[in-house]
């Protein structure tokens, strides 16, 4: 038997075993759904895949969709951005390393709630979601990618120092593979927690077009498959914005050469 | 002429270097022989800019290059054993000279990644990556540890032979090795540096045969 044919054997190994998972969960929803027998506290997985099936053959649904991605975009791109610069400036100030440390420490730990409540005071409804979603992603990375610096092997800083390696050169032979493992993780971590807080949000200051908006409509209206339906592609879409990030970053980086081609970054 | 003058330096409580100077030539190898920990390796970076003296000056370096061969191998892991010494050459899609990786036995290596190499297969792409650098000055620091003898022979005359007319300034445990490199041999101790005694191997390094390397090591044995 070949590598190969092995290979494509425990894979489809793989993926069966998670399809027996999955169904597993999902017979036991159906079943806890027919014990319960009351559409309003709990629906089926059946309600909800034909509830799904038929928002995505609307219009308004892909609308809601984007609407929410942007926000989420918009609010992860300026966390990942902030995130980074401030990482570099306190990895490399030990007087700024102490004057950030304490609000990004604060912030890390505030309630997601408290942010929107405050941002509804301050900002418009579409710029909630956006600043909650960026000020829960900025220490996440900032805190990951700190420690990443401070995991850069000095003697290899060295090396590049001793053969005058130009800056560019040195960020992508040195820097960026050695950083590059903690920024995946921060990129991963921060996608979920971008969904979670930007939805919340969403709920809370109402914007047109959002998916929060359509799951307080789904609430007060108490249509629980609509709200079922909705959580689930919210769910779909993080993961697929998380391997598709991911993926990109990771393409990149072998095209670069921060990362190794075909493995993981060391 | 380099000249090192007056150079002071310690790590808080430990002097490595007190008043200490040393002038080296613009060419040929030059031998430091001592034991561990007596501030060697502490001139050689001091020397290549690593380190700065608390006081004292280095003289002659300016405009120079300097290649240093470090006493670990300090190769990327995510590079091809190609790329780690291509890191080093200053165009951006200049290859590496393919009698580098021939001569250091790395030809069918290139491709590989260090992870999956000998602890003499790294040391050797550390030694092309030196040597690709093609400096003014190379400064190396106990380069063959891990090489046979045969081999370390090879890249021995290789090192000779592509930095011949600039200076190599070696550390070495090896008594051998510096009957067959250098020029001149400092024996030192410390802390903190001290040069103990001088040698002179006026023989060619490429003329010198069984004899002459005996006889060197001789005379360093009995140098004091």
């Amino acid at each position: 038997m070949t590598a190969s044919t092995t290979r494509s054997k425990e894979r489809l190994k793989e993926i069966g075993s998670k399809l027996l998972v999955l169904a597993f969960w999902l017979a036991l929803w159906q079943l806890a759904a027919f014990l319960v027998n009351q559409e309003i506290l709990l629906a089926t997985p059946v309600q909800v895949g034909t509830t799904l099936w038929g928002l995505l053959g609307d219009v308004d649904f892909w609308l809601t969709v984007a609407g929410s991605l942007l926000r989420i975009l918009a609010g992860l791109g300026i966390g990942l951005v902030g995130g980074t610069l401030l990482a570099v400036l306190t990895a490399n100030c030990r007087l700024a390393d102490r004057v950030f440390s304490l609000p990004l420490e604060i912030i890390k730990a505030t309630p997601v709630a408290s942010f929107i409540i405050l941002a509804l005071v301050w900002l418009s409804t579409d710029s909630v979601p956006v600043f909650c979603v960026a000020l829960m992603v900025l220490p996440i990375v900032w805190s990951n990618l700190s420690q990443g610096m401070k995991q850069i092997d000095p003697r290899l800083k060295e090396m590049a120092f001793a053969y005058r390696l130009p800056f560019f050169k040195r960020l992508r032979a040195v820097y960026l593979p050695q950083v590059m493992p903690y920024f995946l993780a921060a990129l991963q971590t921060s996608i979920g927690f971008s969904w979670k807080s930007g939805i919340a949000a969403e709920v809370i200051a109402l914007p047109k077009h959002s998916v929060g908006n359509m799951l307080y409509q789904a609430k007060i209206y108490l249509e629980t498959p609509e709200l079922f339906a909705w959580t689930a592609a919210v769910i779909l879409l993080s993961i697929l914005l998380e391997r598709l990030l991911v993926a990109l970053l990771k393409k990149a980086g072998r095209k670069f050469r921060f990362l190794r081609a075909g493995g993981e970054a060391r | 002429m380099i000249e090192c003058k007056n150079l002071a330096l310690h790590y808080g409580e430990k002097t490595v270097l007190a008043d200490f100077s040393l002038t080296l030539p613009d060419s040929g190898v030059v031998c430091l022989i001592g034991p561990s920990g007596c501030g060697k390796t502490t001139l050689l970076r001091v020397i290549a800019g690593l380190e700065t003296p608390q006081s004292g000056t280095t003289a002659g370096l300016k405009g120079k290059t300097v290649g240093v061969l470090f006493q670990e191998d300090r190769l990327l892991e995510h590079l091809t054993v190609k790329q780690n010494i291509a890191l080093v050459l200053p165009e951006r899609h200049s290859s590496v000279p393919d009698e580098i990786l021939t001569r250091l036995e790395l030809a069918e290596e290139g491709k590989r990644y260090p992870s999956g190499l000998s602890g003499g297969m790294r040391r050797r792409v550390a030694i092309g990556r030196a040597l690709a650098y093609d400096a003014d000055i190379l400064l190396v620091d106990e380069p063959f540890q891990g090489l046979d003898r045969a081999l370390k022979n090879r890249v021995m005359d290789e090192i000779l032979e592509r930095y011949r007319g600039r200076l190599i300034v070696m550390i070495t445990h090896d008594v051998s090795e510096a009957a067959r490199m250098a020029d001149t041999v400092y024996k030192v101790g410390g802390l903190p540096l001290r040069v103990e005694a001088e040698l002179r191997f006026p023989v060619p390094p490429e003329q010198r045969d069984e004899s002459i390397l005996l006889e060197y090591q001789k005379s360093f044995a009995e140098s004091s």
